[in-house]
């Protein structure tokens, strides 16, 4: 880790010494190339997973994201019919009934995990890569790092994706099942998040920081 | 995935040699994990606050898996989904509406469904429970399972929100002139279950566990009042090895 660079001579353990974030014991720091990763000697538990996070893919992930992110949310993902009925789903309208069904914890609980935390995370990445962009308001891209970390398992798009592969299963031999472009921009959307969840972890965003 | 070649797996290596952080008289930034002076408020990186541990974890943890645990009844009990067939009621809770998909030859499905629903937040739970007691018991566990434990209970704790997801998707799909499909009172019990749990393993400080072995005898030092370290310290600490 040789990015720490304004430190004070007397503050040399900076780059030396770590420590588990699991276990707490002090461990020397180690130069890792891409691909590795540092497990602890004491709890075994994985401290950093080096991988080739270079800004250049964050901004074309990000800028997917942005992309996909209107379709996937509020065009319908699927249609059905069934008994000469169509009806359509999309993330939102599930919400929106299930307000309707006076279930408003049940809707919030599915809005925050499915809608709210992505929204969010892709806004944060592109303020982040903004300012970062301009080298410029460092309390900002500490503040976006910070938030990123803290919102990595909140945001359940892959779930909702799973499930939603489960629901077409059970309603196939009710109804016939028509895939519409949402779905598409979905499976975009949530690849695009995990990817920047995966290569874009805590390490990693503050090795972007830039001064 | 590539190689992930462990860089510093020396099993031999953890003895009485290793050193924690606050012994030291070090505090590791809960944020940015970057290793800062024990008498420093504030992060020399992040200027996030500093904490040697997270404060009033156990507490904190406690509560929220309780609740957890107390919500898990009327998860289970109360009906997760009502399917209304030209105006009757038919009320489904979780496990018969599993069996419900098993009568209907859907077995791959009703698996997923069983264990994202009934084992993942039951094994969370009694999990949790056993990680809690044994940092209270001091109990001759092994901390280094214990660890690999609760990591992988906080990997799995958000799959649980599985079911909720499907219900959200069904209700919409499912909403024709002679049958409907709603969300029933169990929704919202099963949902602050997996909230509850996610946000226990979020608050709980694994470090706990494995202060109380690695001090056995000796005290800890006070912590967050040293701040007399020097770079000499951490230089003979990394030349001991
Ligand atoms: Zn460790
Ligand atoms: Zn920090």
């Amino acid at each position: 880790m040789s990015q720490i660079s304004e430190d004070q001579p007397n503050n040399l353990y900076r780059q030396t010494l770590s420590a588990c974030p699991s276990c707490d014991v002090v461990m020397k720091r180690h130069n890792m190339t891409v691909n590795q990763c540092s497990i602890c000697p004491r709890c075994g538990s994985k401290v950093e997973y080096m991988q080739d996070s270079c800004p250049q893919a964050l901004k074309w992930t990000v800028i997917a994201a942005l992309l996909f992110y209107i379709p996937a949310n509020f065009y319908p993902l699927v249609s059905v019919e069934i008994a000469g009925t169509i009806q359509s789903t999309s993330v939102f309208n599930g919400v929106i009934l299930l307000i309707e069904q006076q279930k408003a914890i049940t809707a919030a609980i599915v809005l925050f995990c499915s809608l709210i935390v992505p929204t969010f995370v892709i806004a944060t990445f592109t303020i982040f890569l903004v300012v970062r962009n301009y080298h410029r308001a460092l309390g900002v891209q500490y503040y976006c790092v910070r938030l990123l970390v803290q919102l990595r398992h909140w945001s359940m798009l892959d779930i909702y994706l799973i499930s939603f592969l489960i629901t077409m299963f059970k309603v196939m031999d009710v109804g016939v099942v028509q895939m519409e472009i949402g779905i598409y921009a979905f499976v975009g959307l949530t690849l695009s998040v995990n990817k920047l969840f995966v290569t874009y972890d805590r390490s990693a965003l503050w090795r972007l920081i830039s001064h | 995935m590539a190689v992930d070649k462990p860089l510093s797996v020396n099993h031999d290596s953890a003895n009485k040699s290793m050193k924690t952080a606050a012994q030291l008289g070090f505090v590791l930034c809960h944020d940015c994990h970057s290793l800062n002076d024990g008498g420093d408020a504030h992060c020399y990186r992040c200027k996030a606050k500093l904490n040697s541990r997270q404060p009033n974890s156990m507490t904190i943890a406690w509560a929220w898996l309780v609740t957890s645990a107390v919500m898990i009844i009327p998860a289970n009990i109360f009906p997760i989904t009502m399917i209304n067939r030209y105006g009757v009621l038919q009320p489904d809770t979780i496990i018969t509406g599993i069996l419900y998909l098993v009568e209907r030859g859907m077995l791959p499905i009703a698996v997923i469904v069983f264990i994202a629903s009934i084992i993942v937040p039951i094994v969370k739970i009694i999990g949790l429970f056993y990680i809690f007691l044994s940092v209270h018991l001091k109990a001759p566990v092994s901390h280094r399972n214990i660890t690999h434990m609760f990591h992988f209970i906080e990997w799995i704790g958000r799959w649980s929100m599985l079911d909720l997801f499907v219900i959200s998707i069904m209700i919409v799909l499912m909403d024709v002139r002679q049958v409907s499909f709603e969300a029933g009172p169990a929704t919202v019990a099963f949902g602050l279950v997996v909230i509850c749990t996610m946000l226990s393993a979020k608050v709980f400080d694994p470090r706990l566990l494995w202060d109380r072995e690695g001090v056995k005898g000796e005290r800890l030092k006070d912590l967050g009042s040293r701040a007399s370290h020097t770079d000499a310290e951490a230089q003979r600490f990394t030349e001991e090895d």
